[in-house]
């Protein structure tokens, strides 16, 4: 099941990141770490990079976040906004749906 | 003759606070670095905490196991604040200023070579001047409890977030000094060299203020988030530097939010927390832009002035894209957001910690003209 059809259902739904991933400030930012991903250390260099920077925030495998249906893009879900307006955006193949809601 | 006597009050604790901040009290990383300075005049100094919340902590959770009687509940997840009233007050916001990654209100205080830091020269500028302490960091203390139950095997080691412990190649390359592997420094460097070992009778005092950065253990989204309910207003829900910053600013009556390097976005994020109505300017040092702001979110920063101040040797594009873009939806929606890049301003050679560099006071200028021009108002006239 795709993000975009999840989000479709309820304007705000529970993820669970699969691994370890991040989220950004601005597209761009998402796309230009997705670019680098193949390369480790060139994507982490970037990333701590940007973390220091305040534009983006490294998020471990198994957060939860809070999905937002305003994203524009369907590969990008929109994160935390919620509870850390303006939210973050970070790659929607990193997360799955949390499906177990009474589990803290 | 009550006014008489809260006068001499006012004077009698302003003389015991200035003598107590005398130079030869004031506290350096180097004891011998210390500086000369003139007396400070202060009308109040003191700290406090922005309220965290209290977890319950098992017995077998509390080590050494001596103590494990006193299972019981413990704070978490609070924000430390300290502050300086100066006496000569400027009539401007309150500022409340929170520093970046693997560091704390350290980085604005005495320079590690012994000069003056920002605190004190925005409290002699007339400015009420809070530092806070990231939520998690420092003297705001961290959550502890999951190291615990790794201790005691209730989750494997695998779970434990990770701590973040910066290093001195990573400050040179992150804060950018210059060259690492040749230890070279920027011809025209303006971090204090001597503290990070460059030059004959260097030392390594810069380095006590890199403190490790637990940032991973704030608070997980809890399920009952997920229905888009649990906001930063419900008590138990979510703690984090932005909504305490929030929340400084509202208790404040208003105020001017810093934040540098990890946390220049966070005074964005303290605007736009639900409920937040205090925050009056907000100064973003070395970058924290966004580019994902909705047109609620505009129309809530357009009425705040906002400052980009980025610093030299800066990896481009300079301004960030996400700068510029936000900088358009904002100004061209009528609000106030201005980009400074020092050398453009004729200062060159400042390094990302600007509030320490050896011109670090003449950058603080640029930031309080920034304030006169457009930061209008003051406490009691919101």
């Amino acid at each position: 099941m795709s993000s975009t059809a999840t989000l479709a259902i309820a304007a705000h739904a529970l993820f669970a990141a699969k691994i370890a991933t991040f989220g950004c400030s601005s597209l761009d930012e998402v796309a230009r770490l997705q670019h680098l991903r193949p390369d480790q250390r060139a994507f982490q260099t970037e990333l701590m990079q940007q973390m220091f920077y305040g534009q983006c925030v490294a998020i471990e495998p198994g957060k939860l976040v809070i999905a937002d249906s305003q994203a524009s893009d369907p590969q990008v879900l929109l994160i935390d906004r919620a509870i850390e307006p303006p939210g973050y955006l970070a790659p929607a193949i990193d997360f799955e749906r949390h499906q177990d809601r009474d589990k803290p | 003759m009550k006014s008489k006597n809260y006068l001499h009050w006012m004077m009698a604790a302003a003389t015991s606070i200035a003598v107590a901040c005398g130079p030869q009290l004031a506290a350096a990383q180097e004891f011998q670095d210390l500086q000369p300075s003139q007396p400070l005049f202060l009308a109040g100094e003191g700290s406090f905490f922005i309220d965290g919340y209290t977890q319950h902590i098992d017995s077998k959770y509390i080590s050494p196991s001596a103590f494990a009687a006193d299972a019981g509940n413990s704070m978490v997840n609070q924000m430390y604040v300290q502050y300086q009233k100066p006496l000569a007050k400027n009539g401007r916001f309150p500022l409340v200023i929170v520093h970046g990654c693997c560091l704390s209100s350290k980085s604005w205080q005495t320079t590690p070579d012994g000069r003056m830091g920002w605190d004190e020269y925005f409290v002699r500028q007339g400015f009420d001047t809070y530092l806070a302490e990231q939520v998690g960091r420092a003297r705001s203390g961290f959550n502890a409890l999951q190291y615990q139950k790794v201790l005691t095997g209730d989750a494997p080691p695998s779970s434990n977030p990770p701590i973040l412990i910066a290093t001195d190649a990573f400050a040179w390359n992150v804060f950018r000094w210059g060259n690492f592997s040749t230890l070279t420094p920027y011809s025209d460097e303006q971090f204090p060299m001597n503290t990070v070992g460059v030059g004959p009778n260097s030392n390594l005092s810069f380095y006590n203020q890199v403190i490790p950065d637990l940032n991973s253990t704030l608070p997980n989204v809890t399920p009952g988030c997920a229905d888009g309910t649990c906001t930063p207003a419900d008590p138990n829900s979510y703690f984090s530097t932005p909504s305490a910053m929030a929340k400084l600013a509202n208790d404040l009556g208003g105020a001017i939010l810093m934040g540098h390097s990890q946390s220049s976005g966070y005074p964005t994020m303290a605007a736009l927390q639900p409920g937040s109505r205090g925050v009056r300017g907000i100064i973003q040092l070395e970058v924290g832009c966004f580019a994902n702001l909705t047109s609620a979110d505009i129309n809530i920063l357009k009425r705040i002035p906002i400052l980009i101040v980025v610093a030299d040797h800066y990896p481009a594009p300079n301004p960030p894209t996400a700068c510029v873009t936000e900088m358009q939806q904002i100004n061209s929606a009528g609000g106030d957001m201005t980009f400074i890049s020092l050398p453009n301003y004729g200062l060159h050679g400042n390094s990302h910690m600007m509030m320490l560099d050896r011109n670090n006071l003449q950058v603080a200028d640029v930031i309080i003209r920034w304030i006169i021009g457009h930061v209008r108002g003051g406490p009691g006239r919101l």
